[in-house]
């Protein structure tokens, strides 16, 4: 009773849907159609066929609508009994390979004798268990030439086909003459049917009306354009267009439109007329209340409907409806989505079968599937209703949060009579008087670069713009005629002669103050744009909430290309430029720019504020603009690369250079004197010079470290660092350099006075050397709670640490971490979290296998092997410091540096088996001797604890340095070959390491390397 | 060189015919159409047949969008039916909306399977008004009344947002008078006997002028398509070096017929008329939005 209950409840709900959802769309759809399919009779002299098994209902349906809005059905519609597999066995007597090929892929998860047996069910062979052989394991992709074979079941069943393809040209005749168009009208969705047939009748004129088209990567669409999706024809969900959300449950009209009855698979003659064995009993079918409850309600709509009722109104009223469907499929209640759980959906091209369209945790099935549904996730990706499985299966608010994000949903989405956001923020204003973009691009004697670019404005989606070509000082005759020749709209094109070269920054300024726009950018002559580049760029500017911004950037794209002699500009390859650019940082600029001009789009303001280009720069003076521009505002970041940064850095890298790969040496010769140029200028950060000089300085240090690690770590074939990669965060770079600058920066922009004096006083302490000062800047700052969140490095992949510590994402979400870099920073990489990195392979994977002598940098575990002596090589963050470790046993070991500077060294070693002993060889250059100082301690005690005791296993003087025997560190003065064994107290798998120089007045290691020999 | 003595940067627009953007921001004044007639002449030197695209060249369009422009069209068809029809179709219900919707889904079907030739397809005015008549009166018994009413009603509203453009006029004039020959090209979804009844009513005379007209209803091949030029070409009997074509789109006027070697002058609609056709698209596309349809996948200037 309580069973037969809740299916009332349920029949009455889907009725409901049905009566005031469905039904209204698919009057909508059945409007569409029916003007579709009069002007394909009166228009085109078609035949109308309704494909079995949903055109029976969408025949009834459209019967129901013209019957309420007095309207003659179709003249020639007809029932056309058919099915995939139908239509299978009908053409492969024309065209066999397509047939068996359809065939193969539809069964493909059976077996032959499977496929024989659903082949042969309706037919008259009733003893298929006599032909069947037991013996034949074969999958069905054996199918062609089993039936090229002479075994008795391979006779029958190619005689089945015989027979069927035979019946079926009959039929097709006797359906329509050859010349005669057909319409066929399907639910949908990607004309397999009408596919298979055309192939099969390539002279006929085969068109399809499906509820609506789509298809997936393998989806063969070479009859798509005869293939007509009446409410959409997209693959992807689209929130803009409600009727799209059919994607994520297509099945909602498929059960709706599925009539009682079998697929039709096979033809027979009764009564000189060529039919289904079914064909009554699909005749028959009527929609039943509770049996199919929903076609019955959206029956009961369409009777409902008047003869006053117009198109338009009708329309409307379907996309209120689709609204109102688009939340229901996509963002369900745990309500709705259990309102579906009896809804199931029969296996097609004849197997037997049916699937559910939502999996009950309660009543789970127990063959099949069953290890993959134990799960919610696994229930999820079995669901045919994704969106209301998730709605089953996640606590409320979890299951709308996950659907929302899933489907790039607003807040309000599908909310009724919404408008869409972008019409609804449209902004009809004045007509601005000018362009709204100037497009400068400056050229000098490279008119096969300039055609190329006047081609990457011109293709622009975004059209309103002027595009001033500024011709400094080459031949003006050879610029006009680059221009006319090109294809490209010349009223749009400002020619600007220099006459003489006047340099590139002033030609920029030349170029911007001839024109008048909002907005300005340099769009050098080779390099290009994406398509959208502009109205993405303009886009981004005109939105409410960014306009304080001062402009606007992209990432882009590293193109290496080569001019050949012909003139021809050849690409060679294509890379991410910076791909890790999602933020323009003070800190980061003052390293070097991060994004080239062609991806600056700015506001003319902005530019008449900084005074425009600093003409006396050759080279930089983009690098100068852009820091002189950060100072007074933001520049927000479009993460998608539609800008190409052009480099000719393969062949003749001078003629044609970029000034960053021809000019290198201006480029050298030019940095420090805008660094400087801007150190002095550097009021503009609280008035605060030296503030600004370090962070000048530091990057300055930082951009020198980074190109050392690049070049180290280029070396070393394993690491597989991308040359190129935007910025600090590379593979070597450590955080705590990276944070120790975002902190800085920091305190330069809020004018942190005392952490300004605190670096002021180490920065101008001349008893130290550059690098020292420069270290213990970057431990004081590494001290310095943050107030921000530390931006992660490029290289840091957030989503796959997250994904292999959720304990990270749980601390963000609850509010301890503001981010999982940072959490990372402060507890994962004490705990021993691998750090993700984009850069390699191996710190996200963890494991890297190495040949013989492999090296790995912080981060990384390795397996040690007893088979081999040889060492495995550590790389510490210092190029010049390295670190040796074998072992006589398995083990193995991860390493995290937690200190590095010129004078020190510190990471801890963690084992995978306890350790108990140690020994640490110290080998440096002949000609050094600087002392070296040694501790290890085991982990966490701190240096004060007494369980470490040092042997000396060889002669080695014991100095004392009166800071470090402070802290228990045993000072070795190293000569070629010395080892130092340390003894632990007791076995531990964790060991602090440090290695350090004296404090004062030594510089730090250079080419010192640590080897050591680890056994239980 | 002395910085002070450097000569001053030379400032020039790059092409010479496109002074109408710059000159009808300044207005339509008897100078500016000579001159504009006089740089057409110009460009047309050395060639024996000139030819021009017909909307928004020969003719100018006003400042009210293609889509407010259909929906101008619907509501006068919706006016011109009369009142028998209305009753014996049962039509009191039917509004604009309801023609514009029809028409709209005619385009489409007409572009997704209409005829095509060389890969081209264009639809037709005539299939539009059968859809439009075969929704009123689904039964067929007043086609041959509703059609023509409804051609009717199409070229008043074409007839009232255009004008001559009279420094082509003038142009064609001239060069007829120098022995040349002249031809109009239009892309249009209306078939050349439309157009040209158009062109006589707006500008009448004019059709004496010109030798032919082709409209890609009639032939299916378009400008925009490139195919049509060789078949012009063929029917003239003249080579590709005789032609030059002016015309407001860049892709059908400009880049495809210098593609086939003939010569070519862009004139653009104006910037400031394309940003007034921008203006009123915007507030007819919030409009409709208001009565709950999104028209942004057709609505165009």
């Amino acid at each position: 009773m309580g069973k037969d209950l809740a299916m009332t409840e349920r029949a009455e709900a889907q009725q409901r849907l049905g009566r005031d959802l469905l039904g209204p769309a698919v009057a909508g759809y059945l409007g569409k159609l029916y003007r579709l399919t009069r002007a394909f009779e009166e228009e085109r002299g078609a035949k109308v066929l309704y494909v079995t098994r949903a055109g029976i209902r969408i025949e009834q349906a459209l019967n129901a609508y013209c019957t309420a809005l007095d309207l003659p059905m179709p003249k020639t519609g007809e029932t056309f009994y058919v099915s995939r597999l139908m239509a299978c066995k009908g053409i492969w007597a024309r065209d066999r390979e397509r047939a068996e090929k359809m065939m193969v892929e539809m069964f493909a998860r059976s077996s032959l004798m499977q496929f024989c047996e659903v082949f042969l069910r309706a037919s008259d062979v009733e003893d298929f268990e006599s032909l069947r052989d037991h013996n034949d394991e074969r999958g069905s992709a054996h199918l062609p030439e089993f039936l090229c074979s002479d075994t008795p079941l391979a006779q029958v069943v190619r005689q089945h086909l015989t027979e069927q393809s035979a019946l079926f040209e009959r039929y097709m005749v006797s359906l329509a003459p050859a010349d005669q168009p057909l319409l066929l009208v399907d639910t949908g969705w990607q004309g397999t049917i009408q596919c298979l047939l055309s192939d099969g009748f390539p002279e006929r004129d085969i068109w399809g009306a499906y509820f609506a088209r789509f298809g997936g990567e393998t989806t063969d669409r070479r009859h798509w354009p005869k293939t007509i999706g009446i409410e959409f024809e997209t693959d992807t969900v689209d929130p803009s267009r409600p009727e799209t959300s059919l994607l994520e449950h297509r099945h909602l009209v498929e059960h709706s439109f599925e009539p009682m009855g079998d697929s039709v698979e096979r033809l027979v003659e009764v009564g000189g007329r060529i039919t289904c064995p079914q064909a009554d009993v699909l005749a028959a079918d009527r929609a039943d209340p509770l049996r199919d409850p929903i076609f019955y309600g959206v029956m009961e709509h369409l009777q409902s409907l008047t003869r006053g009722t117009t198109p338009a109104r009708i329309a409307a009223s379907a996309a209120e409806a689709w609204r109102a469907l688009a939340r229901l499929i996509l963002l369900p209640t745990p309500e709705e989505a259990r309102a579906a759980l009896d809804i199931q959906r029969d296996f097609d091209f004849g197997q037997t079968g049916a699937s559910k369209l939502l999996l009950d945790a309660e009543n789970m099935p127990t063959t099949g599937f069953q290890k993959d549904a134990q799960t919610a996730k696994g229930r999820v990706k079995l669901s045919l209703w994704k969106p209301g499985q998730v709605a089953l299966d996640y606590a409320p608010q979890v299951a709308r949060s996950m659907n929302v994000k899933r489907f790039g949903l607003g807040s309000d989405a599908f909310a009724p009579r919404a408008l869409p956001r972008d019409i609804a923020t449209a902004t009809a204003g004045p007509v601005p008087a000018q362009p709204r973009v100037a497009v400068i691009t400056r050229t000098m004697d490279r008119p096969n670069f300039l055609r190329r670019a006047l081609e990457s404005v011109s293709a622009q989606s975004f059209k309103d713009y002027v595009h001033v070509v500024v011709c400094d000082g080459g031949d003006i005759n050879e610029v006009r005629k680059a221009i006319w020749d090109s294809d490209v709209c010349h009223s749009q094109v400002l020619l600007v002669d220099n006459v003489v070269n006047r340099g590139m920054e002033a030609a920029s300024n030349i170029a911007i103050d001839n024109s008048e726009s909002e907005f300005v950018i340099i769009h050098d002559d080779d390099d290009t744009w994406e398509p959208d580049f502009l109205q993405a760029a303009v886009g981004f500017l005109d939105r409410p909430d960014k306009s304080a911004h001062l402009g606007v950037v992209t990432q882009s794209t590293h193109v290496s290309e080569e001019v050949l002699p012909t003139g021809e500009i050849q690409v060679h390859r294509t890379r991410p430029f910076n791909p890790g650019l999602t933020g323009v940082h003070v800190f980061q600029m003052a390293m070097g720019n991060t994004f080239p001009p062609i991806a600056f789009l700015f506001r003319r303001t902005a530019y008449d504020m900084v005074g425009g280009f600093n003409a006396d720069y050759p080279v930089l003076g983009d690098w100068d603009f852009n820091l002189r521009l950060l100072q007074h505002g933001e520049i927000g970041v479009i993460p998608k690369a539609l800008s190409n940064y052009h480099h000719r850095d393969v062949g003749d890298t001078q003629t044609f250079g970029n000034s960053v790969i021809a000019g290198r040496d201006t480029h050298g010769e030019y940095a420090p004197i805008v660094r400087n140029a801007l150190i002095r200028g550097g009021a503009g950060f609280g008035g605060d010079n030296t503030a600004m000089s370090t962070l000048m300085g530091m990057g300055l240090h930082f951009d020198s470290l980074l190109k050392e690690v690049r070049r180290a770590a280029s070396k070393t074939p394993a690491q597989g660092v991308a040359n190129g990669a935007v910025g600090p965060g590379d593979t070597a770079m450590t955080d705590a350099l990276w944070c120790a600058l975002q902190t800085l920066s920091d305190a330069v922009t809020s004018k942190d006075k005392r952490m300004l004096s605190r670096v002021s006083q180490v920065m101008t302490n001349q008893n130290l050397d550059r690098a020292t000062r420069m270290a213990l800047v970057v431990e004081a700052l590494g001290e310095t709670p943050t107030k921000n969140a530390p931006v992660p490095p490029p290289d840091f992949d957030t989503a796959a640490y997250v994904s292999s510590y959720p304990e990270a994402a749980a601390a963000v979400e609850s509010g301890k971490s503001a981010s999982p870099y940072e959490y990372f920073r402060k507890l994962g990489h004490a705990r021993g979290h691998m750090r993700p990195s984009r850069n390699g392979p191996a710190s996200v994977a963890g494991m890297r296998l190495y040949s013989p002598a492999p090296t790995l940098t912080h981060g990384g575990v390795v397996p040690l092997s007893t088979v081999s002596q040889d060492p495995v090589r550590v790389l510490t963050p210092r190029p010049d410091f390295e670190f040796d470790i074998v072992t006589q046993e398995p083990n193995g070991v991860m390493v995290h540096p937690t200190r590095f500077g010129p004078s020190v060294v510190a990471f801890d070693l963690n084992f995978a088996q306890p350790v108990r002993w140690m020994s640490c060889r110290l080998e440096v250059p002949d000609g050094r001797a600087e002392p070296i100082a040694f501790a290890a301690r085991i982990y966490p005690q701190t240096f004060a604890d007494k369980d470490v005791d040092i042997r000396m296993k060889s002669a080695m003087t014991l100095a004392n340095n009166q800071l470090l025997g402070a802290l228990g560190w045993t000072q070795l003065t190293p000569a070629s070959g010395r080892a130092v064994t340390v003894e632990f107290k007791r076995q531990t798998m964790k060991i602090k390491v440090v290695l350090a120089t004296r404090v004062s007045g030594m510089p730090h290691f250079a080419q010192a390397y640590f080897r050591g020999v680890m056994f239980h | 060189m002395d910085m002070d003595n450097r000569p001053d940067p030379v400032v020039e627009p790059v092409y010479p015919l496109g002074f109408r953007r710059h000159f009808e921001d300044q207005g339509n004044t008897p100078h500016n159409t000579s001159e504009m007639r006089d740089l057409i002449l110009k460009q047309a030197r050395g060639r024996s047949v000139m030819s021009f695209d017909v909307f928004d060249t020969l003719l100018l369009r006003t400042d009210v969008p293609e889509a407010e422009r259909f929906l101008e069209i619907s509501h006068e068809m919706r006016a011109r039916l009369p009142e028998d029809l209305i009753a014996e179709l049962g039509l009191a219900e039917i509004t604009a909306q309801d023609i514009l919707m029809v028409r709209i889904e005619a385009f489409r079907f007409t572009y997704r399977t209409g005829r095509r030739i060389e890969g081209c397809v264009e639809g037709a005015l005539d299939d539009l008004l059968a859809q439009i008549a075969r929704m009123l009166d689904p039964g067929g018994r007043f086609t041959d009344r509703l059609v023509p009413l409804l051609r009717a009603a199409e070229l008043a509203v074409e007839a009232a947002s255009l004008h001559p453009n009279q420094a082509v006029l003038q142009a064609i004039e001239a060069f007829r008078n120098n022995g040349g020959r002249v031809i109009l090209i239009s892309d249009m979804y209306m078939r050349g006997g439309d157009i040209r009844a158009l062109i006589d009513m707006l500008a009448p005379g004019t059709m004496a002028q010109v030798e032919r007209l082709w409209s890609s209803a009639d032939e299916i091949v378009s400008k925009r398509s490139g195919k049509i030029f060789s078949r012009i070409e063929a029917e003239l009997g003249e080579p590709a070096e005789a032609f030059v074509h002016f015309g407001d789109a860049l892709p059908g006027d400009f880049v495809r017929p210098r593609e086939c070697g003939w010569a070519a002058g862009h004139l653009p609609v104006p910037r400031k008329a394309i940003a007034r056709r921008k203006e009123r698209l915007q507030r007819f596309v919030l409009a409709q939005a208001e009565l709950g349809w999104d028209v942004r996948s057709w609505a165009k200037i």
